[in-house]
Formats: structure tokens, sequence, C-alpha cells
């Protein structure tokens, strides 16, 4: 692989780097990220490669690929199967599984579910006695397709079925649940720039709205629209000691809700992640996450930094290839949580088969 | 959030739910009736005030006297008929051994599913309880033997049913006094033929009759003063409080546009406290009875706001109450003179506020004191939790707000932050706020119930906005590095 060359990386870094700079001075101060906004369990990183690179994984995923950009299911071979779990801090536990293929020449098909919940919720009424133990869960489903347009560019669409429920009620013997499913769809563009760089394009949560219908008589709230996010990604394929060295980065940027109205929090996140391929059968994996951008970054240094939190994340890849006579890979990510909850850490492995 | 009860009894020191309703008393007892069944201390002027709580006994309508306590039992805390469909029987106990309680059936052979039979109110008075049981008449219970005895008005084919219903009572110069829905009566009980009077109210245009209390005078005379609700329909009615003086067998006219539902009691001399529920306030009249005219159109209450240099401003003293959360709406209020002291009370939806030494000409502004439940903390953050957990946000109930619950092992500044599920932050509830550690607070814990909630909003450009439904996680840290989590469902009405 040829060295790091910064002349052939120079113009679309510019590109990358620039659109950084004006996403700085155009989220506003008080901006701090979306919290409070619907879809919450849609944000953290999907499959254990990811989560060890700081979430930086839009630009050439090699599995999970409709979570991050269908329009990269092209890298998959002929298929991949993909089966993962994850536990996170406070109880928040996860499990994905994912199937990709590919239907020559022009096609490929995916398709993927993740649960995420917490299992271990104790409430309280308003005269501080206990209710029953109580669970928050999600499913989601992505159905996705790419089109290969050309050697270099395809496109990706995904057809998403969401389902969230939570507790509304109850007492010391039971807890009641109401519930809600919704639709939604993404978009996506990738571009192989050259042999080293890629670059995508992914729009999230186009039209996905949740609509809930309480069970224990709360009136429904209505449509709660979820924010839609704009995902760029780049990769840059280098070597670092003679040993392939990649680098990730995503701008995640949250302007407008799935009905393109413009969001009160808009934000911006800047993720990053490095691979490096040491050893043929170990990959290391380390990353940045969730490093949000406003205008305080520049006009008011000080308090940005005193409220700045990110997520740093590290991880490996084990390729058993050689000893299984299969492409079998198992992928192991870690992330320090953002609100230090002492040393406590978010965890996801996953299997990945490419067959 | 509706919670189910049993009518399964049980006992505790613990104050049952801060939720409070019916606040009523003899001398220095009180009787509070909670959303969680019944809490009661035989002499609130104690320090500290030893209660004692009755889970799942829901007495409305409760009186004591005489070293014992009598209320009418509902099911499930709103019923006021069994399963087989009669009327739920008396809750009877002597004060200081609860746990020996009986439960008494009315006389009444009523039809099932009749309500005009139950117990509407009960006073204690020459050692007996006394109680208006709607068309049942008036029935006297002898506390040492449990045994009834029934009077009713003499039934008049000509007066139709709804002149009984008779529901409110009192008792003065040796005579009871009751209201039924559109007649007053007067009952000798020592006369040999126990004889009833109807009092002649002609001269006032009354809908209906919702509450009576009497006032005896210095000259042996008898005041009656009685609420009337002007319309039946809700909505636009208000009530008027007239009164009736007895010996002149005059009416006249206390107060205009008293609320539609209010509290009622006498206070020091001729002082009266009324409660406005439906506003929430209260209020300090003055009744002087040499100011009574005839004409009704002009009512002779007094309002008071000032005595001396002090304001009368219980809306501020409630509030100051220390620890008092912002929000408590009033229920009942209740005022007692004893020998030693003027004992003023107020139950609420945020517990019970009560004040020993409330003199109405010598009110010095200090903010009463508080009785709520609170469960006891572990401290130094090891436990911490959200009250209630599943929040209402939008809402303006009780639900609307989730109050943080934790105890500090030593003062110290505290942060609490709000987090979704992917820990992106919401808001900052409190930044370095000071607070005391739980073993230097009356109620044993660090919360501040007025600064230590959350109503379901983050900040946002146009002011707030509720979060959308899910789970949320709370931090509170301290300076002095401690930490803990709980967790709050939103979910919105």
């Amino acid at each position: 692989m040829e060295k790091l060359s910064l002349q052939k990386v120079k113009s679309p870094l510019y590109i990358y780097i620039s659109l950084l700079v004006i996403l700085i001075g155009v989220i506003p101060a008080e901006s701090r990220g979306l919290g409070g906004l619907g879809g919450a369990f849609l944000r953290a990183p999907v499959g254990a490669n990811a989560f060890g690179r700081g979430g930086a994984y839009t630009a050439n995923p090699q599995y999970l690929t409709m979570w991050w950009n269908p329009a990269a299911l092209f890298n998959v071979k002929k298929r991949v199967a993909s089966l993962g779990t994850g536990y996170r801090t406070l109880n928040r536990a996860e499990a994905m599984a994912g199937y990709e293929f590919r239907i020559p020449p022009r096609l490929a098909l995916g398709l993927s579910v993740l649960y995420r919940g917490d299992a271990k919720i104790e409430l309280y009424d308003n005269d501080e006695y206990p209710l029953a133990p109580a669970h928050y869960t999600t499913f989601t489903m992505k159905l996705a397709g790419a089109y290969l347009i050309s050697r270099k560019a395809t496109a990706g669409f995904n057809f998403n079925v969401l389902y969230q429920k939570i507790p509304t009620g109850g007492n010391q013997d039971s807890i009641a649940y109401s519930s809600t499913n919704t639709i939604g769809f993404d978009a996506a563009f990738q571009y192989k720039i050259n042999k080293k760089m890629t670059a995508a394009v992914v729009l999230k949560n186009i039209f996905t709205t949740f609509s809930w219908e309480f069970s224990d008589g709360l009136s429904p709230i209505g449509a709660d629209t979820l924010p839609a996010s704009v995902n760029v990604g780049f990769e840059y394929k280098g070597t670092l000691m003679g040993k392939p060295f990649i680098w990730t980065s995503d701008i995640i940027g949250y302007a407008f809700n799935g009905n393109f109205k413009g969001l009160d929090k808009k934000s911006a996140f800047f993720n990053n992640g490095f691979r490096w391929e040491k050893w043929d059968i170990l990959a290391l994996h380390v990353g940045v996450r969730d490093w949000y951008f406003n205008r305080d970054f520049i006009k008011k240094p000080k308090e940005y930094w005193s409220t700045f939190t990110v997520a740093p994340t590290m991880g490996c890849e084990i390729d058993f290839s050689k000893q299984m006579k299969k492409d079998f890979k198992v992928n192991y990510g870690m992330a320090f949580d953002k609100v230090g909850k002492g040393i406590s850490i978010d965890q996801q492995l996953d299997f990945v088969l490419n067959f | 959030m509706s919670s189910i009860h049993s009518n399964d009894y049980s006992f505790t020191k613990e104050i049952l739910s801060n939720e409070m309703f019916t606040l009523t008393g003899d001398s220095s007892d009180v009787w509070i009736i909670s959303v969680n069944g019944l809490n009661v201390t035989t002499d609130i002027t104690e320090n500290p005030v030893q209660w004692t709580g009755i889970k799942n006994l829901f007495c409305w309508n409760m009186a004591s006297g005489g070293g014992y306590a009598l209320g009418r039992t509902t099911l499930n805390g709103y019923n006021d008929f069994d399963k087989t469909g009669k009327p739920t029987p008396l809750w009877f106990a002597p004060i200081n051994n609860l746990q020996s309680y009986k439960l008494l059936n009315l006389p009444f052979n009523a039809p099932v599913g009749e309500l005009s039979y139950q117990m509407a109110e009960a006073i204690y008075y020459e050692n007996a309880f006394w109680m208006a049981c709607m068309d049942g008449g008036i029935v006297r219970l002898n506390p040492a033997d449990q045994q009834m005895e029934t009077f009713a008005p003499v039934k008049d084919p000509n007066v139709h049913i709804d002149s009984y219903d008779l529901h409110s009572l009192d008792f003065s110069q040796g005579k009871l006094w009751i209201a039924g829905k559109k007649a007053l009566w007067m009952f000798d009980s020592s006369a040999t033929d126990k004889q009833w009077t109807k009092i002649e109210d002609s001269v006032i245009s009354v809908d209906y009759y919702s509450d009576l209390r009497v006032r005896s005078t210095a000259d042996s005379n008898t005041i009656l003063f009685v609420t009337a609700i002007d319309s039946i329909n809700e909505s636009s009615s208000d009530t008027t409080i007239y009164t009736y003086d007895v010996k002149k067998n005059k009416w006249a006219t206390f107060l205009k546009n008293a609320g539609r539902y209010v509290s009622f009691s006498f206070g020091h001399k001729n002082e009266i406290y009324l409660l406005d529920n439906k506003l929430n306030r209260i209020r300090l009249f003055n009744a002087p009875h040499d100011q009574i005219t005839n004409d009704l159109t002009k009512p002779f209450g007094v309002e008071i706001t000032q005595i001396g240099q002090k304001s009368v401003d219980y809306a501020s003293r409630v509030n100051n109450a220390e620890g008092a959360p912002v929000g408590s709406i009033l229920s009942e209020i209740r005022y007692v003179e004893t020998p030693t002291d003027t004992l003023l009370q107020i139950s609420s939806s945020e517990g019970l506020f009560y004040s020993n030494n409330e003199r109405a000409d010598n009110i010095n502004g200090t903010p009463f004191t508080l009785v709520r439940r609170f469960v006891p903390i572990e401290s130094e953050l090891k436990k911490t939790y959200a009250y209630p957990g599943i929040l209402l946000a939008g809402t303006e109930g009780k639900d609307s707000y989730a109050t943080f619950a934790y105890n500090l092992a030593e003062d110290d500044d505290v942060t609490i932050d709000i987090f979704d599920y992917n820990m992106d932050h919401v808001i900052r509830i409190v930044d370095k706020a000071p607070r005391k550690a739980g073993k230097n607070t009356p109620q044993g814990r660090s919360t501040n119930l007025k600064e230590d909630r959350w109503n379901g909003t983050f900040k946002n450009r146009s002011g707030s906005k509720t979060v959308a439904p899910g789970v949320y996680y709370f931090r509170i840290k301290t300076e002095k590095g401690n930490r803990s989590f709980g967790k709050i469902i939103v979910a919105k009405s």
C-alpha cells in the first residue's frame, strides 16, 4: 500500500474540514446536543467494529451496512451475516443481527434488526412506594437496497420499521405499558474517490414520526417526528509502520426533522476512528465519539470546554479466517460513557461471517 | 397514576401519603384521610409528633371524642357500597387502641344499593356520636356498648323526600342542628318527645344546603352559619354563607361568592377561616354579630387582610414552611382552641401544614410546620430515585413534576442533570446548589422540594419544550466527588 501522501488527500480533506468549520459557525451556541428529542435509542453506534472506532463508519462500512450507509451494500462480496450484542451502563442492553447479499450485477439487499432497551427500571409512585419492576423496549428493522451506478458510485435506500414501549402507569403489583410504531426511510450515496479515499452522504430518519397511544387514559400526544440526520462520512486508507492504517471520520448534522421542519436544537457531531491492522489476525480500533460543535468553540471557548464531553472508544477485530477456513471475524468495541459513571463502559461484541 | 387498594388494613408508624383530604379531630388529636389511608396523632403539640397510620382505611366524615373515633368506610377509596350492594359499614375504634377497631352496620333495612341511608356526617357530643344519615334520620351511637338509636323527622307526605337527605350537623346550647338538602332542622334530644323543629327559611332562596356550622354566643344564643349552593349546575354556581340568629329568628348574609367548594372553620373569637378549594386560597374573616343587618343583599362578613403591622398572608406561610414544595392544592382547614394552644391545620396535596400557636390577633408570621411522608434514604448518595417515576409532562397535576430524593452524608454543593437514552444532555436542574446533609434536616434527606424537581422539559430558543416520551436518566453529583444515578419515564398527556 502506498504511504500516506498529503498531496493526494488534500482536496477532499480540505472539503471535509471546510464543512466542519462551516458547521461550527452555523450551529447556535445554545445547542448542546439532541437531548430530549425523539429517537435517542437510534443514535448510538450499531456494530462492535463501529463502536470501537468512535462511531465513524458511514464511509465504507463492511457489515451492518444498512445501519450506516445502505449504498455500501456493495462492499459485501457475496453474502454476510452478523450477530451481536451489547451492554451499556445503567442496565441498557442491545442485540443486533444482519444479513446482506448481492444480486449481480448491480443490486444488493440487506436486512437488519436491532433491540435496544432498559430491562431494569425501578420506579416509585407519588408517595415513594416502589412500583413493580419496569422496562423500556425498542425494536428497529431496516430493509435496505442498493444500486451500483458506476464503479465508483453507489446509491442506497432503507425502509425502516421502528417500535417503542414505555411504562405509563401501574402500582406495586403490575405495570401498564404504552407502545408506538412507525416507518421511516434513509437515503445514501457513496463515492470511491480513489483507492485510498471514500466519501458518503446519508440522510437518515426521513418521515419518521411516532404517534403514541397511551394505554391508561392519557390522551394521545400527537405526532413526535424524529430529528433527521445528514451523515457525511470520509475514509482514508494509509499505512502506519508499514501496516494498513485507516482513518474514518463522520460529521453528523441535525438541522431539521423527518418532515424537513427546522429543529429547535440544531447540532453537529464529529466522530473519528482509527483502525490499525498491525497483525494478520488482529486489528486494533480506537476513536472519539460525539464531539459536538457550536459557535462557542470559537466565540466562548471557556464556556465551550467547561461543558465539553466526548466518549473515547477502543476495540479490536479478530480474524479467524485462517483457522476456520471461512471469512469469520469477531469484533469487540467499548466506549467510556459521557456522563462519568465511574469507570463503567459501554460494550458491544459481534460475529461476522462472509460466505 | 391510580393505585389499586384493597381493604386489608395494616398498621404503621409512617405517614401514608402526602395527598391528604379530610381533616378532623377533637382538641389536639388530628385525623387525616389521604389517598393511601388514615393517619392519626393523639397530640399534635408533642415534639416530635407521633403518628399512627392505617393503610387502606378510607374513612370519610370522621369524628372523634371521648377517647373514640368513628367514620364511614368506603370500598377501594370511593365506593359507598360493599360487594353485596349494602352501604359500607362504620369504622369505630378507641383512640388508644386502634387495632381493636370494629366495623358497625347502620340500623337500617335499606334496599340494596340505596345510597340514601348512608352516614353523611358525624359529631361527638353529650358522650355519644351523632350521625346525619340522609333519609334515615339521625343515629345516636353509644361508644361504650356501640348501641344505636334512630331519630327521624316525622315524614310528611306533602313534603318531598328531597327535604330530608340529612347530611350536615353541629351542636350548640344542648341542641342538635341539622341541614338537609333543602331544609334545616333543630333536634332537641333532651326533650321527652325528641322534638324536631323545622327552621323557617323562606326569606332566603336556596337551591341546596351544603354545610352547616353552629356557634354559641356569650349570651347563650346560637348562630347558624349555613352554606348554600346557588345552583346545581357546577360549572356556573357559587355559594353563599347565610347566618341564622336563633333567638331573634333572623336571617343575614355573611358572605356571597364564598367559593364553589369551601372548607369552613371557626377561628378565634368572631373569626372564621374559609378555604376556597377552587381558588386554592385561605381567607380569614371577622363575623361581628353586632354588624348583622336584616338586608340580605349586604353581607356583614369582613375579610381580615392585616393585623397590626402584619399582613395575614397564609399563602406565603404555606409556601415558606420548611421544605414545602410549590404547587400545594389545599383541601381542608381546621382551627381548635385548647386551654393552652391555638391550633390551625391545613390538609393539602403535599402534606399537612400546621401551627400550634395561631392566635388571629397575634399572628407572628412564622411559617407553618409541614408534615409529609418521607421514606428514609441511605445517605452518601447510596440510593436515589425520582417520585413519581412516571412523569406526565405537560400536565398540571401531581404527576407533572418528578422530585429527586437523595441524602448526603455531609453538607455539599449539588448539581443535577438529566440525560436521555443515548446519554445526551437534556437539561441541568440545579448547578452547584448548596444542600444540607440529611441528618441536618427535619425530613432526614437533602432534597430541596422547591428546586430538586423536573417537569419533563428542556430549554429551547422559544423557552421550553416537553421532551419526547421515553426513559431518561438523572445524575446527582456533588462537589466533593460523590455521584448517583436514577431513572425517570416521561409519558405525555
